[in-house]
């Protein structure tokens, strides 16, 4: 039984384990070795490892320390890519064809403000972050990167729409799955009011993953010259704006953990 | 007795520093129920993570652990409102 019970005490997460382990192995050595005892310490790896899942770690505070020193990282990249927005609705928008000059100069404009807002996302992640580093938010800012190297040469590599809808598809999945995580994180660190706005961002932005999906298999066809590809693009960075306003804001006003 | 976990702890720590063992004895002498090794744990995660408990500096792998003065305020208001809970339900039920 006491050979079970060590067995099960390996179930505990790492980070745990790494901090609480020794004296736990001492406390069961020490305890009398049941069934129930068994059950119990069962029961608390179970619940330490959902804790865990539901962003209780060491880690999670340490990444939202992160976010929170650098917030205005995230509000600079939402402000840039509520241009970038405006600037895709504008070229669906346009009544006439433009120009194939006016075309390459809208891309290289689009290309470099992906290239910052992305860059702006990369620092919020990785700046004075010590061990908490945000790899989803790595993985956010890289594709808004890879969008904006894809949009400086697309009239030279001839990229397919599928490859940015991929894109979009990575970056709105990281940034559903990171706010929702926040939103669980700063619900677990105290009563901050207005998290329902994050789970809710959350949940649209995950939400954009099928449209864009649609669109890169062709369930949504995109007739020559309706730009419906522009106006999706428009309205996800649209949203993904408000989206990083509502990180940074929210970030923010948690003081506790800077 | 059924209590809080969290709240077995502090209470027992208000009485001087104890490793978990020592406080599963303690708190076992005082309400009659000895908690399992993952339920002491999981309170003494909770607690120190809000700074509640600390852990005392120890060569032994038995770690000892001591309430601070947040703890403290925390225990007094935990007991505070169960005081009061005692009171009105005895006046209940002498009323009834």
């Amino acid at each position: 039984m006491r050979r079970l019970i060590e067995l099960l005490s390996e179930l505990y997460p790492k980070w745990w384990r790494e901090r609480y382990g020794p004296e736990f192995d001492a406390l069961i050595e020490d305890e009398r070795a049941t069934a129930r005892v068994a059950l119990n310490v069962l029961s608390g790896a179970f619940w330490m490892r959902m804790r865990t899942l539901l962003g209780g770690s060491p880690r999670d505070s340490r990444i939202l320390g992160t976010l929170t020193k650098n917030w205005w990282l995230l509000a600079l990249s939402g402000g840039i890519q509520a241009i970038i927005s405006a600037l895709y609705l504008i070229m669906q928008s346009e009544p006439a064809p433009l120009s194939f000059h006016a075309w390459n100069s809208m891309l290289v404009v689009l290309g470099r403000l992906g290239l910052t807002a992305g860059a702006c996302v990369i620092m919020a992640a990785l700046l004075a972050s010590r061990n908490g580093k945000c790899w989803l938010l790595v993985l956010n800012g890289s594709a808004l990167v890879v969008l904006g190297v894809i949009e400086l040469g697309l009239t030279r590599f001839g990229v397919r729409f599928w490859t940015v809808a991929m894109l979009v598809i990575l970056m709105a999945a990281s940034t559903g799955v990171l706010e929702l995580r926040m939103a669980q994180m700063l619900r677990k660190k105290g009563r901050y009011p207005g998290t329902w706005i994050l789970s809710l961002t959350s949940a649209i932005s995950v939400g954009f993953v099928l449209p864009f999906l649609a669109l890169a298999l062709r369930w949504i066809k995109i007739e020559p010259g309706s730009h419906t590809d522009l106006l999706w693009l428009g309205v996800y960075f649209a949203f993904s704006a408000v989206s990083m306003f509502t990180s940074a804001l929210r970030l923010h006003t948690a003081p506790a953990l800077s | 007795m059924t209590a809080d976990p969290s709240l077995l702890v502090l209470a027992s720590l208000s009485a001087g520093d104890k490793h978990g063992y020592a406080m599963m004895d303690d708190i076992e002498e005082f309400t009659g129920v000895r908690l399992g090794p993952g339920t002491l744990y999981g309170a003494i995660t909770r607690l120190e993570e809000r700074g509640w408990i600390r852990p005392v500096a120890s060569l032994d792998r038995r770690k000892p652990y001591a309430i601070t003065a947040a703890g403290v305020a925390q225990l007094k208001e935990e007991i505070g409102a169960l005081e009061r809970l005692v009171k009105s339900t005895s006046r209940r039920l002498k009323q009834a």
